[in-house]
């Protein structure tokens, strides 16, 4: 299988253009590269691996990292048993002096997009660094499996009693950890899911 | 295969204590777990297990097939990287390169650890020695503490 056949029923040029921006944001979107690969026969299936950078017009970076994004025809999926077509954000760390512009929720909304566009099931993300934060935010709409989130529940107890916390709090839900437990060394990778 | 996997928290107490039988007969059985790790570990029985961890700029992928004989070593694989849990490994049915020491009037040893693919932290794995009778000579286990591709060696004492 090749690259344009993964990607049916889009194409190269829709994920291209999935990260071109409104001229409102500071990209200067024909510096903006992206750069594909195409793995086969993988423990989820054919994936499609891509890397996006981007730049402003004075050719500074926006990112700290390039942005990765997996499509994967047969991935695990984490809402439900069995396989599916999953897309995977697996890294986006915008630079700090471009936060709050907009740019991450720009490029958000246009991926699942294409990401439904493409048949995607569910969209995963590998929540990690400042992302087990910001993913976790109840305007996103992701969830976390339930093993996953006993776990977590396990470390909040034990990170509120290493911290002195008197009265031992349980979250209900995701978005009920603090950040300064979330954004902890006590925590590590957060697996997230949408069902789209 | 059996295997029994305990898992530690930095305050050094059992939050999950289970065994994890592989092959036709695959399965939990909790032996003693917190609360919250009961109802964490009910959620994946019969699943293939698949979780990544980033380390840095590297991506540590974890995945077992429901069933398999790695099951319980990935999984405790997972829970050291990603909580920082300290977890130990009792592998049982083993053939053991100890049977020369029940030979010779020792103990009975099931087990010899050897660390497989074991991720850069350090691991642990823990070797339990039985006696023939176990009525008459209590079962003790004997804790070491491994890197990346040692092999533990026991002393088996009666």
């Amino acid at each position: 299988m090749n690259l344009a056949a993964a990607l049916l029923p889009v194409t190269q040029a829709d994920v291209s253009n999935t990260y071109q921006v409104t001229d409102t944001l500071p990209v200067d979107n024909a510096r903006t590269t992206v750069r594909f690969q195409l793995a086969t026969a993988t423990t989820d299936g054919t994936k499609v691996m891509y890397f996006v950078c981007l730049y402003t017009s004075r050719g500074q970076p926006l990112l700290d990292k390039d942005l990765e994004r997996w499509l994967c025809d047969r991935k695990q999926l984490l809402s439900q048993t069995g396989r599916s077509k999953v897309a995977v954000r697996v890294r986006f760390y915008v630079r700090r002096n471009f936060h709050q512009k907009g740019l991450a929720t720009y490029i958000v909304d246009g991926e699942e997009n294409l990401f439904r566009r493409w048949g995607a099931k569910e969209i995963q993300v590998f929540a990690m660094d400042l992302g087990r934060w910001v993913w976790t935010r109840e305007r996103f709409r992701y969830s976390i499996p339930p093993f996953d989130f006993g776990l977590m529940q396990q470390r909040y107890r034990e990170w509120q009693r290493a911290t002195g916390v008197s009265k031992i709090r349980l979250a209900t839900c995701l978005s009920d950890f603090p950040k300064e437990f979330l954004l902890s060394p006590a925590v590590g990778t957060l697996p997230l899911f949408k069902s789209l | 295969m059996t295997s029994e996997l305990k898992v530690y928290n930095q305050f050094r107490e059992v939050i999950l204590h289970i065994r994890v039988a592989s092959g036709d007969e695959a399965g939990f059985y909790t032996i003693d777990a917190t609360d919250e790790m009961k109802a964490a570990i009910s959620n994946i029985r019969g699943l293939d297990f698949d979780r990544t961890v980033g380390k840095g700029n590297e991506l540590l992928r974890f995945t077992a097939k429901w069933g398999s004989p790695e099951y319980a070593q990935v999984l405790a694989r997972y829970l050291v990287n990603n909580f920082g849990w300290t977890t130990k490994l009792v592998e049982t049915q083993q053939p053991s390169v100890a049977n020369s020491l029940a030979a010779s009037g020792s103990y009975l040893c099931y087990y010899v650890g050897t660390s497989r693919s074991l991720p850069e932290a350090s691991y642990s794995l823990v070797a339990k020695v039985t006696t023939e009778d176990p009525e008459q000579h209590p079962s003790p286990l004997v804790d070491t503490t491994t890197t990346a591709a040692q092999t533990v060696e026991l002393s088996c004492q009666p």
